[in-house]
């Protein structure tokens, strides 16, 4: 899997960003993706670039987990579907 | 702690706030300025949810008095929805779903298609809508 990253530091968060990933890559096997440190806290934010302009082929497929991991755990894992590379 | 009064009127003036820029965003749908319309559908969310707080007694975190956007996600989610149950679950996700929308808008090269734009201004006018109705 195609994944550009530099939140190795955290091995837990890294994890939940590459499941993240495998799920969105399930539905989009070209999809590839770039992962920076969340700004302001614990987290990630992930662009995965695939092909579709409806953001929510994405979002639906990941969201009420990343939803759930910051009201559970205070992580934010935020994805941003920007369109192919 | 505030006096109740004071509480009331600060959360009328987010949710003022929030229809203003509501109306914003309907606006820029309408004129095809989707990357517009989805960074003030997100904002509307976000003044909405910090109303429904304010209403709820809930300060923030930060000592300055500032709502950070993660802050106001989870303690809408976990606290007022989750918890306390004065939302319904399916508006749950609508800050997430409309800050992912609106930071591809204000911080990637890429655009907000009309259909993503179309459902974050959808999403924000339920958001805004269900939390005024409960806001005196």
């Amino acid at each position: 899997m195609s994944i550009r990253t530099n939140v190795r530091e955290d091995d837990y968060v890294q994890t939940l960003v590459e499941k993240t990933c495998a799920r969105i890559k399930a539905k989009f096997p070209d999809a590839t993706f770039h992962v920076c440190p969340h700004p302001s806290q614990r987290g990630a934010v992930i662009d995965a670039h695939v092909p579709t302009d409806d953001d929510f082929d994405v979002l639906d497929l990941v969201n009420p987990e990343l939803d759930d991991l910051l009201v559970k755990e205070d992580i934010a894992i935020y994805v941003r579907a920007v369109g192919k590379s | 702690m505030l006096p109740d009064g004071v509480v009331v009127d600060e959360a009328r003036i987010y949710i003022e706030k929030a229809i203003e820029s509501l109306a914003s965003a309907r606006a820029d749908f309408a004129a095809a300025r989707f990357n517009s319309c989805a960074n003030r559908s997100y904002f509307a969310c976000f003044q909405a949810a910090v109303a429904a707080l304010v209403a709820a007694s809930v300060r923030p975190a930060d000592p300055r008095g500032e709502w950070s956007h993660e802050f106001v996600q989870s303690q809408f989610n976990g606290r007022l929805v989750n918890r306390r149950k004065l939302y319904p679950a399916p508006l749950r996700r609508v800050l997430r779903d409309t800050i992912e929308v609106r930071d591809k808008a204000d911080y990637t090269t890429s655009s907000v298609s009309e259909r993503a734009a179309r459902r974050v201004l959808q999403e924000a006018g339920d958001f805004v809508r269900a939390i005024e109705e409960k806001v005196p």
